[in-house]
């Protein structure tokens, strides 16, 4: 299964039941050079697919959604987890941040990926909007942990989607989509990690982006005919999984066309002038992936790097213990509740 | 909540009944409601009056929403009573601890032809002074032109019409926590009144209670409630501070309780009939004389002696007079000039407070009243009353403004139209 051209191993790694999914979908039509293994709690699903498993120590009931005994299974496993990824070159990690095994795991797995000096990027899916605040919540801690022990996380914010594709399309068929776009995502960071992209694109420029860089987005876009680089450059700046204004803030952003043999070195230009003109002063590199098999169809996939997190006061949740008055009750620095005649006094003695 | 059959918009049906304009005042303790007439002249003319004892608010804020909502149809009815007329719509006051009034400015570029300035240009420089950056959490209540400067001529009352390169605007803002305000609307919601606009509290009781005078010399109006105080500076005629405290009335009653060992009851009693807000002129007779006032238990009596009741007082009313102080030295209002101190509110009539103020601010103090004059009873002279007169005055204004702008919008088309509607409704 080695590629000749990379020295580690590049992996696509899919964690709890969610992730495996995606990754099985992917296997289905495997890049040469790839290894594709699910990483779960759950024998259930372990049994159902033709995918390399590995099966995290413990809990062989399912973890129930809990994040922290997922966690703490896979540190139990984290020997077993290394072994099976074979010195990692590059490792995609895709998990469900919703509260499960994929939000546990997940950053375990990517701690055991960069163990060997390797890559591990999480694709970290959020809970679909209308799931409800606790789990965006969640997921939003669990994806704060899973970027101190990876090296990216791209979060794939699963929001909008029905402004996407209209109101009228089925959740099933939403959903069928949002895997397209996440596999060709995929697919486009494989190709230039295997080395198969021409132009500015290559294992060590990923790397140089990716390691250690905080958030990534990511924005996938298909189109065919007449102009099509143009219209797929446009879908992919609207794709859902990407924050438009997260990509502004990316420090580099990389654009990866598929095309036919005949794409017109123009469209390129062009289309990476207004790539430029999008993103502003983020670095920007562009590589050209090997030929697509369907006549005249262009994708391109675009992936900001390093992404400026733009400070968010954040709401605390749950109680904490208030000692004395509340706030309100503070005043230019005194407690005006108390009375006057004390506080007068209180001064008094001090002074 | 039940809800009463209502027999449509009066004003629309018949054009010679008369036009009410209702002020909402939401105190800690009361919510107070007045219903006046509003006349050809610009008399005002209060026709009733309602109050009910309230829980549902604090310092501007809503504690419960079913009960403040309760409160407040209680009030209005009330007042609805009281004057024998239904009413829909209210002027509600606003204003809560966490206001904040600033001063902001914002600048226009003048590009018509001539570099003549007209309604818009004003308009748009007022739109700019008033884009200030806000947290998410807050949101403008009240925004005052101040003054316009054209190029560098500063001091300009209207520019219209006037021409200059550039159009700078000057106002005074007041900011609140938007919880504050949807938490309020809502609160009226549940009601069966409407409410026809917020107002912020301190400016409209100075429009009531300060003479243009004293706007114009330099101010402080301060209306101590039960739980806050309302401060507003003004000086050359326009507000230049503006702040809310978190004390009032009653915290000179829980001092009192507290430190004299009596119930919160009797504590506001003997605040009312014996205390008196400084110690300075009284004779060593008058501090002796003892008093008696039941404890907290209930049960048993206490005696005790005016001076220490009057320590007491002095200590709180010093305490809300250096925060005021303070306030306005942070503000940077403590070198304009000022021609005096206007006390208002209940705890204004508290005695020797006065002096007090006139030794804390070294100015003249007057006590503030509402300057309307009503026959009914309690309500002339009535310095509790002068938030809620203070909302009707700048009711009647905001209202006129309004009509005015509709007669400039809709010119005489729109009157004809309404006319004929009005025409067709009386008639079938």
């Amino acid at each position: 299964m080695r590629d000749p051209s990379v020295d580690g191993a590049l992996n696509i790694i899919g964690v709890g039941g969610v992730g495996c999914k995606v990754v099985e979908q992917l296997a289905a039509d495997p890049l040469s050079g790839v290894r594709y293994l699910g990483i779960d709690t759950q024998e259930a699903t372990t049994h159902s697919s033709n995918l390399e498993r590995l099966v995290l120590a413990g809990q062989s009931a399912g973890s129930g959604r809990a994040a922290q005994i997922a966690y703490a299974a896979a540190q139990r496993s984290a020997n077993e987890i290394t072994a099976a990824l074979e010195q990692n070159e590059f490792a995609l990690i895709i998990g469900s941040f919703g509260g499960g095994t994929g939000a546990g795991a997940s950053p375990v797995v990517a701690k055991c990926s960069r163990s060997d000096g390797g890559l591990a990027v999480i694709i970290a899916l959020e809970p679909l909007e209308f799931e409800g605040d606790k789990r965006t919540v969640a997921s939003k801690e669990a994806i704060n942990f899973a970027l101190s022990l990876s090296d990216a996380v791209i979060r794939v914010p699963n929001r909008d989607v029905s402004e996407l594709y209209g109101s009228d399309v089925s959740a099933k068929d939403v959903l069928r989509r949002m895997n397209q776009q996440i596999a060709g995502g995929i697919h486009a960071l494989m190709e230039i990690a295997a080395g198969r992209a021409q132009m500015s694109l290559d294992l060590g420029v990923l790397r140089r982006a990716l390691v250690s860089s905080g958030f990534a987005v990511l924005g996938v876009g298909e189109a065919d005919g007449a102009g099509g680089l143009e219209r797929s450059l446009r879908r992919a700046l609207s794709s859902s999984f990407l924050y438009p204004e997260e990509l502004r803030r990316a420090t580099q952003v990389l654009v990866f066309v598929r095309g036919g043999e005949e794409l017109p070195i123009e469209e390129l230009q062009a289309a990476s002038r207004s790539v430029a003109e999008f993103v502003g002063d983020a670095e920007l590199l562009v590589g050209l992936g090997p030929a697509q098999e369907e006549q005249g169809k262009v994708t391109v996939t675009l992936i900001g790097c390093g992404v400026q997190e733009v400070v968010e006061t954040t709401v605390s949740q749950g109680s904490e213990t208030v000692q004395g008055f509340d706030s309100t009750d503070l005043f230019d620095g005194q407690n005006l509740e108390i009375p006057a005649f004390i506080r007068r006094k209180r001064q008094h003695y001090r002074a | 909540m039940h809800r009463k059959e209502r027999s449509g918009d009066k004003r629309d049906m018949d054009a010679s009944a008369p036009e009410y304009v209702v002020g909402l005042d939401l105190g800690s303790e009361h919510v107070r409601c007045l219903i006046a007439e509003m006349g050809d002249s610009d008399q005002l003319k209060i026709v009733g009056i309602g109050e009910s004892q309230t829980s549902g608010f604090r310092r501007g804020e809503v504690t419960d929403l079913q009960q403040g909502a309760a409160d407040v149809a209680t009030a209005v009815r009330r007042a609805e009573e009281n004057a024998s007329v239904e009413v829909e719509t209210l002027f509600v006051g606003v204003g809560s601890c966490h206001t904040r009034g600033f001063n902001s400015r914002g600048c226009i570029p003048v590009t018509s032809e001539n570099r003549l300035i007209g309604e818009a240009d004003r308009l748009k420089a007022l739109t700019a002074a008033e884009s200030v950056f806000l947290p998410n959490e807050r949101q403008v209540i009240s925004a005052v032109p101040q003054r316009y400067c054209l190029d560098h001529l500063c001091s300009v009352n209207n520019p219209v019409g006037m021409t200059a390169m550039q159009l700078e605007a000057e106002v005074h803002l007041v900011t609140d926590t938007a919880a504050m305000m949807s938490n309020l609307a809502k609160c009226i919601e549940e009601t069966d009144y409407r409410a026809e606009d917020f107002v912020f509290q301190p400016l409209a009781t100075a429009r009531e209670v300060l003479t243009d005078d004293e706007r114009e010399l330099g101010v402080i109006l301060v209306d101590i409630g039960s739980w806050s105080t309302d401060v507003a500076f003004f000086s050359s005629g326009v507000p230049r501070h503006s702040q809310i405290l978190p004390v009032g009335g009653h915290h000179v009653t829980n001092d009192i309780a507290l430190g004299l060992n009596i119930s919160l009851q009797e504590a506001e009693r003997v605040k009312l009939e014996l205390a008196s807000a400084s110690l300075v002129g009284m004779s060593r007779e008058e501090r002796d004389r003892t008093f008696e006032a039941g404890r907290m238990d209930g049960q048993s009596v206490e005696e005790l002696s005016v001076g220490d009741l009057v320590e007491i007082v002095e200590f709180r009313i010093d305490d809300i007079f250096s925060l005021i102080k303070r306030g306005l030295e942070q503000a940077g209002m403590d070198h304009y000039p000022r021609a005096g101190v206007v006390l208002t509110g209940g705890t204004a009539r508290l005695s020797g407070i006065l002096r007090k103020a006139r030794d804390a601010f070294n100015t003249p103090v007057r006590l503030g009243k509402p300057q309307i004059l009503s026959e009914m009873e309690g309500v002339s002279g009535n310095p509790e009353l002068s938030a809620a007169v203070g909302l009707l005055s700048e009711g009647v204004l905001r209202r006129r403004k309004e009509m005015q702008e509709r007669q400039a919008r809709g010119g005489v088309l729109a009157r004809t139209a309404e006319w004929i509607g009005s025409w067709i409704r009386n008639t079938f």
